[in-house]
């Protein structure tokens, strides 16, 4: 594993509110979409994202590129603090962290041509003087996601969806960035399809020496590809540690019932054992006070009513949850 | 793969496929042609009367349709009419499409723009075009400037209201968001990537639209609003014989021929367009 000390995305406090339209003398409302996430990115790592869908997990990776605007927080892309960047400010340092979208089919412009579409982001940011080197790096990068040169003037449209996301991680790969951002990255993608793109991931990484963002609704995606995870519910993060402790003994009750929720082939969760939280998510305009996730715990007391639980360190890895903060004791029996 | 198709042949197929286009497209050649070649076609002056040759028979003395009350050759009226038909619908439409298209992209991608410029062009199409061209005509004079600026304040907020949902729906769309993500700026988001989404629409639009400028250039002219007097257009022709309609009706007939032909010539090659460009948009 490479190491680990150089934070190269830090995010603190971060809020994305969209307001809702409203009549004249109602109250504006927001919805929370992400509400107060705090986390850092190491270089060279990948930070699986990880929720239910309407958690806030994608609007959380496309605030970090300001695809979405930040109400509150700071983010700072290797120290520099790029949240109120101006969008000219921030056109120069875009390409460094790149996104991968969900849809190929919608992520790249089915008017061009693969090529065009991989040149298209060294043009923009200058990398290189001639079309020649252009066209020399795009056939590299062809084959560094394991497609055939020769395909650069082809459309999107004559390609599978795997070789399609194929073709949209050389355009991202296009810029040398630092970080990719994968939005869902895979999960459009058949099964038999999506362990490739995956272990390409995981190549890349090696060769370029990458950061990876992965957010994904999928646990067996998170758990393949991920060093660390977050798990997050409504706008804000429950459980961020390394993944291997957070998958083998999760400590928030969210992320219990989340990992429970996991399909899997072999018997050792009976079905009866599996937790089923009660209810629906609750709005993300009107959040339960104290802890959002006391309506559907178990484990739910009158502090969760009320108080917030911050982030804190247990049992190797952070979590919000006054179980573990009340009676630490208690919590470590389990 | 590659095999060699002769262009006739890929013609022929075209035109099994896409009638409507060869249809539309060969009547319009036909105008085209007739208007371009109008001085070789005819050996009379369009505009200068002849107070002696009045209301001639299709034939006589030389006039192959016949004179008018003024002692105009019909014949070379409308060759000539179609010169100013053909120009001032393909200057509107082209600028129609130009300015429409930078009002809709400036609307989609500016909200507060947007909010004021779509409140002028609902009060503007809201106007008879004929009122706008009265209104122009008194502030510039008669002519073609005023003409052509007044028909396309009238038609253009089409352009404009149709690119500029386009531009709120592309806005979304995740390939516009990767080309801001990878550091483009608006503008070159909007021509490289939205505008080329519209390209097909605005094309089909060109082609349906000129039927259009048309028949308001014919009605316009037919009012006497906008071109000077005398300018030979199929409107003013119309207008000109409607008063002894009972007895040279085909001096009225001649001139509506054309209107006809070039109207459904036009309206053909922009329905045959949009099946083959923009077949969502049927």
């Amino acid at each position: 594993m490479m190491e680990k000390n150089e934070i190269i995305l830090q995010v603190r406090g971060l809020k994305v509110y969209f307001p809702i339209s409203k009549l004249i003398f109602q109250k504006q409302k927001y919805i929370k979409a992400v509400n107060g996430v705090s986390f850092d990115l190491f270089r060279g790592e990948t930070l699986g994202i990880a929720g239910e869908s309407g958690c806030g997990k994608s609007t959380l990776l496309r605030a970090c590129v300001r695809l979405n605007e930040p109400t509150d927080g700071k983010i700072l892309l290797d120290g520099r603090d790029i949240t109120h960047l101006s969008n000219r400010a921030l056109r120069p340092l875009r390409r460094k962290t790149q996104v991968i979208f969900q849809d190929p089919y919608s992520s790249l412009d089915n008017r061009w041509t693969v090529g065009r579409l991989i040149e298209e982001p060294m043009k923009v940011n200058k990398l290189y003087k001639t079309k020649a080197e252009r066209t020399s790096r795009a056939k590299e990068l062809m084959q560094a996601v394991g497609l055939s040169p020769e395909y650069l003037g082809r459309f999107p449209h004559e390609f599978s969806g795997g070789q399609r996301q194929r073709i949209a991680i050389a355009c991202a790969l296009a810029t040398s960035p630092d970080i990719l951002m994968c939005d869902e990255a895979v999960s459009a993608l058949d099964v038999s399809v999506r362990a490739q793109v995956l272990n390409l991931f995981a190549d890349l990484q090696r060769k370029f020496g990458l950061t990876y963002m992965f957010v994904s609704h999928d646990m067996s995606v998170i758990e393949h590809i991920c060093d660390r995870v977050a798990i997050m519910y409504l706008g804000r993060i429950m459980e961020i540690g390394v993944k291997r402790r957070v998958f083998d003994s999760p400590a928030h009750p969210y992320t219990q019932a989340l990992l429970s929720a996991v399909p899997s082939a072999n018997e050792d969760v009976p079905p009866e054992k599996r937790i089923v939280l009660e209810g629906d998510i609750p709005s993300p305009v009107d959040q339960p006070s104290g802890c959002v996730f006391h309506t559907r715990c178990r484990y739910a007391t009158e502090r969760c009513k009320a108080e917030v639980p911050e982030l804190k360190e247990y049992d190797g890895r952070l979590v919000a949850c006054h179980k573990y903060d009340e009676n630490n004791e208690k919590g470590k029996k389990r | 793969m590659k095999q060699k198709i002769s262009f006739g042949r890929k013609l022929l197929v075209f035109s099994k496929h896409h009638g409507r286009i060869m249809i539309g497209g060969f009547l319009i050649l036909v105008i085209v042609l007739l208007g371009v070649f109008a001085p070789l076609l005819t050996d009379f002056d369009p505009i200068a009367t002849n107070g002696y040759q009045v209301n001639l028979r299709s034939g006589q003395e030389g006039h192959l349709l016949g004179t008018d009350a003024q002692g105009r050759d019909v014949w070379s009226r409308i060759l000539y009419g179609a010169r100013t038909s053909l120009l001032i619908a393909v200057t509107v439409q082209l600028i129609t499409i130009a300015v429409g298209s930078l009002i809709g992209l400036v609307c989609g991608y500016f909200p507060k723009a947007d909010l004021i410029i779509m409140r002028i062009l609902e009060a503007i199409s809201s106007l008879p075009t004929i009122l706008l061209v009265y209104v122009l005509v008194m502030i510039m004079g008669s002519g073609y400037v005023s003409l052509i600026s007044a028909m396309v304040i009238g038609s253009m907020s089409g352009v404009a209201r149709y690119v500029r949902a386009q531009v709120m729906s592309l806005r979304q769309k995740e390939f516009v968001e990767r080309e801001i993500a990878i550091g483009a700026g608006t503008f070159r988001t909007m021509v490289l990537h939205v505008l080329p989404h519209c390209s097909s629409y605005l094309l089909v639009r060109f082609g349906s639209g000129l039927g259009g400028s048309i028949i308001s250039l014919a009605t316009l002219s037919f009012l006497g609003v906008g071109l000077p007097g005398g300018t030979p257009t199929w409107g003013a022709d119309i207008a000109n014989a409607a008063g002894k309609m009972m007895v040279y009706p085909e001096k009225v007939f001649f001139p509506m021929i054309a209107i006809a032909v070039s109207v459904y010539g036009f309206s053909m090659l922009g329905d045959g367009l949009r099946d083959w460009l923009s077949p969502e948009t049927r």
